[in-house]
């Protein structure tokens, strides 16, 4: 078995079996598969919720508050958010490979006990809802950097882009994977219960074995996080130098250089250059870093943070606009079992059509066209998008004209994956010097979280406040920013990554002996 | 378990680690000829965490024949199931364990591409036990696939005579070093010679570790300058020195990198250890004439454990418990998850007495499908049962 497991690691670099890479690109992409799948598997389900648990007599069918809705659907986000941090935290204190354990068991647990939660009246019910979706986001957010941690590990070294891409891709896979099962089990429940229209009967289109169905499809979540953690068990440690694969190698050799004695006689010639290159060596809080990165900085965690609030916003919340439009038919006109098929059908032909085409339009293009390109290119479409569904709102609300809104609305969904989701995860890894490329990334991706907080949570607050018509343009102009802070943020393509954030080879040698230098190390000269 | 004077057996030559399944650990130990009363001999014995001591009886031996000399040195493959033995007749041996820690069997077999190959310095496994490779006295080095033998390289001029070896953590180099102070890295898949490292002349580089941390890609290096010892840190993208360090105050004899990467550990020629964390590079831990006055021949960390073997002729093998900071336990982690959640439960407690204005539940008796117990056995007629929305009467 030992033996079996190390031959893995030699055979994925000598490439010599496609299956071992097909069982690598499953192994990395299952995290993001199974992060996609818990995350928005409970849009599918809110309506479902409102029915059930608020009931509110006979003239229309229950349907959750704007502060529950947006309760239930954001608390994972908050969740996320301070998973990252600790989990982060602790990779740092013993060692990634050590903790995902941890977030991929409790990942599978809250996914169960999201299914089980308890109580005796309908608000204990909501509360531990609310509690076990923000344990999972918990484990979601420890588990997201280890999942790019182990893409990278494993990437084979000659097809490292088409590695990353694939997996990546997984995510897309995700959301189809929730449409998918919600499909399946209400169908299932809607053949074994049948029960009249809401306008037939109020009382009896909510057959009591609903409540099955979404505890079923929420506690489904734990078997992707199962296979993941059972596959990642059976790979190898990683037997490979992760940073020469992330391109960090720089960074390390500075960091063990600090520690270290410096020979002076290999640095002599560059003595004199000293004083014209210590521009390179600033920290994150300085001004240098402000002049040179401050606006990549500032473009990179804007651009993340202003897609997140659209791309969360209108991922959690399409069954209700596609219900407002009429393209989901009203709600009285059916029961509750047949609204979460409707609901869900409606979403997959969304992500089938539009979300995973547009993750592999980047994959085949993100090198030809460049990021900036497509970043700007996919902003700009959004924007436009948005505003074509606004603008004419009332034109889309007319009988027959359902399927245009549809369309123009999964454009955006296309627009968005081959578009700016894919370029704010790739640009802040390759735009920032090494030693502090990290801590940029992980800025900006705290940025995107905090967007899809203010998506998830701020989206139906809008919507009740000043309209859907009105909501879209909001969300059209906050595309519209995204696209101005992309000329913040400068072109990547066909550059290495010391040429973009303005780093040489002899500056960063002369760096080296500058840091030791600050380091009260003793420069020492042999006789 | 050092050796008494009147002890019937002959001095420790050898050693090394062995990981089994469920975290055990073994320990094996090459022992030359003492007179001729007393043959070499390979035996095994198993570790105890608990006490950091080996058993007091091995749990098998192997008693090696006259005409095949003493063992010199053992390379145990990463899967625990065999090692290779090189002996000073000039053969190398493969050893295969059998059986549980019960009844444990050592199996010789022969290695026809390593019979007569010379007095053998060096013997390593790749770290995925996927190459082989030997480095001998004559100066020759040999890199082989394992199992299938087949030779990668074969170069009989590689040193003037080997002195140590280390493949790198991802299969991709090996690190040799010679006698007359020269260091040379071989590039495996293509089987040639990629580069000499760099020194000063009063330098001579002695012995080489590649880091096993996939975050710092470095190669560790002994270096002897004049009578002093240092340790120097090359990059392994560009094979420039970083820099250096002196770490240990005598002439260093072996080197050694722990499994996770985190802790490397020098022997000196008088019988010290030192133990430096590789991130900090600071000494963690320093145990002077722990080989009274006896060059140490071997060192190695335990898989799993912060603990050394080392062997010397003189003192045998010993085991010695690190004084370094304790790694987190999974356990503890655990208990701080756990920690967290019961606290974040009592916060949502709390939130959940104190938010009825919040969830906005309609009051009323008449909501439809409340959860409730066995659904599935109601009768359907009771639908229009106006007790089935009000508590029920058992």
């Amino acid at each position: 078995m030992a033996r079996d497991q190390l031959q893995v690691l030699n055979a994925l670099d000598v490439a010599k079996t496609q299956w071992y890479h097909f069982t690598a690109i499953v192994i990395a992409g299952m995290g993001f598969f199974t992060d996609a799948y818990d995350l928005f598997c409970i849009s599918l389900v809110t309506k479902l919720l409102g029915r059930i648990y608020y009931f509110e007599g006979h003239d229309k069918p229950g349907s959750l508050p704007s502060n529950v809705s947006a309760a239930i659907n954001g608390v994972a986000f908050c969740g996320t958010l301070a998973g990252q941090l600790f989990f982060g935290w602790l990779g740092d204190k013993m060692g990634r490979k050590r903790v995902y354990g941890m977030t991929l068991m409790l990942m599978v647990i809250c996914s169960i006990a999201s299914g089980l939660s308890f109580g005796k009246d309908p608000k204990a019910v909501m509360a531990t809802l609310c509690f076990f979706r923000f344990w999972l986001g918990f484990g979601i957010g420890g588990d997201y950097p280890l999942s790019a941690t182990i893409m990278s590990e494993y990437a084979n070294k000659k097809t490292r882009g088409a590695f990353i891409a694939a997996v990546f891709a997984m995510q897309g896979f995700g959301i189809l994977a929730g449409g998918t099962v919600a499909i399946v089990v209400s169908s299932a429940f809607k053949a074994l219960y049948p029960a009249p229209a809401f306008q037939v009967n109020p009382v009896l289109s909510t057959v009591p074995q609903a409540d099955y169905v979404w505890r079923i499809i929420l506690m489904f979540g734990a078997l992707p996080a199962l296979l993941t953690y059972y596959w990642r068990m059976k790979m190898p440690e990683t037997a490979r130098y992760t940073a020469l694969v992330a391109k960090n190698a720089k960074q390390a050799a500075a960091d063990m250089s600090k520690v270290l004695q410096v020979e002076i006689e290999a640095e002599q010639e560059k003595v004199e250059q000293l004083d014209t290159r210590k521009g390179n060596e600033f920290g994150l809080f300085t001004k240098q870093f402000l002049r040179r990165h401050g606006l990549h900085l500032l473009g990179t965690a804007v651009t993340w943070f202003l897609l997140d609030i659209a791309y969360y916003s209108q991922n959690l919340f399409q069954k209700d606009i596609f219900s407002t439009i009429g393209w989901i038919p009203e709600a009285k006109t059916m029961n509750a079992i047949e609204e979460v098929f409707k609901i869900a059908r409606a979403q997959t032909l969304i992500a089938l059509c539009s979300t995973v085409p547009g993750y592999w339009f980047t994959v085949a293009l993100i090198d030809k066209m460049g990021r900036f390109t497509i970043q700007l290119m996919g902003f700009f479409f959004m924007t436009v998008f948005m505003f074509a569904l606004a603008i004419p709102y009332h034109h889309w609300t007319m009988k027959g004209n359902q399927i245009g809104f549809v369309v123009l609305y999964s454009l955006t969904f296309f627009f968005a994956n081959f578009g700016p989701n894919a370029t704010t995860f790739v640009v802040p890894a390759e735009i920032f010097p090494a030693r502090l490329r990290s801590t940029c990334h992980g800025i900006s991706a705290a940025a995107g979280k905090a967007g899809a907080m203010v998506g998830a949570f701020g989206y139906l607050y809008t919507q009740n406040a000043i309209g859907l018509r009105n909501t879209l343009i909001v969300l059209g102009v906050v595309n519209f920013l995204g696209l101005l802070f992309t000329f913040l943020v400068p072109e990547s393509k066909g550059k290495s990554l010391e040429e973009m954030s303005g780093e040489a080879e002899e500056e960063t040698t002369a760096a080296t002996r500058e840091s030791a230098m600050e380091a009260g190390l003793e420069v020492r000269s042999s006789v | 378990m050092g050796n008494d004077a009147g002890s019937p057996q002959g001095p420790v030559t050898c050693g090394s680690w062995i990981r089994r399944p469920e975290n055990l650990n073994l320990v094996v130990l090459g022992r030359s000829r003492r007179g001729n009363s007393c043959p070499s001999l390979l035996e095994i014995f198993s570790f105890d965490p608990k006490t950091t001591s080996l058993s007091t009886c091995p749990l098998t031996t192997y008693v090696l024949e006259a005409e095949e000399g003493d063992p010199v040195a053992i390379a145990v493959h990463p899967s625990g199931d065999d090692f290779v033995c090189a002996l000073s007749n000039g053969s190398c041996k493969l050893f295969e364990l059998y059986g549980r820690e019960t009844n444990m069997k050592l199996l010789a077999k022969e290695l026809a591409p390593l019979q007569g190959i010379g007095p053998q310095k060096c013997i390593a496994f790749s770290v995925d036990g996927s190459k082989f490779a030997a480095g001998g006295l004559d100066g020759h080095l040999r890199i082989m696939e394992w199992p299938s033998m087949r030779v990668i390289l074969d170069e009989p001029r590689a040193h003037k005579s080997v002195r140590d070896m280390d493949f790198s953590l991802d299969s991709e180099f090996l690190a040799s070093t010679s006698t007359d102070g020269s260091a040379r890295i071989w590039k495996i898949e293509d089987g040639v010679p990629l580069t000499t490292l760099s020194r000063n002349s009063d330098e001579k580089i002695e012995l080489c570790r590649f880091s096993m941390d996939g975050t710092k890609p470095f190669l560790f290096c002994s270096v002897q300058k004049g009578d002093t010892s240092v340790t120097a840190v090359y990059e392994i993208s560009t094979w420039n020195k970083i820099g250096h360090k002196r770490l240990i105050r005598k002439s260093a004899s072996v080197m050694s990198i722990s499994h996770d990467g985190k802790y490397l550990s020098l022997g000196s020629k008088d019988g010290d250890i030192c133990v430096v964390e590789v991130k900090k590079m600071q000494i963690y831990h320093y145990s002077k004439r722990l080989h009274l006055g006896t060059n140490i021949a071997y060192l190695e960390f335990c898989p799993g454990e912060r603990v050394l073997l080392t062997t010397s002729v003189e003192w045998g093998a010993l085991v010695t418990k690190l004084t370094v900071p304790k790694d987190w336990k999974e356990w503890q982690i655990y208990l701080v998850l756990l920690g967290l959640f019961l606290a974040s439960a009592v916060a949502f407690y709390i939130f959940f007495e104190n938010s009825d204005s919040f969830w906005n539940f309609p009051m009323g008796k008449d909501q439809p499908a409340r959860p409730r117990f066995k659904p599935v056995l109601k009768d359907p007629q009771s639908y229009d049962d106006q007790n089935i929305w009000g508590p029920v009467d058992m």
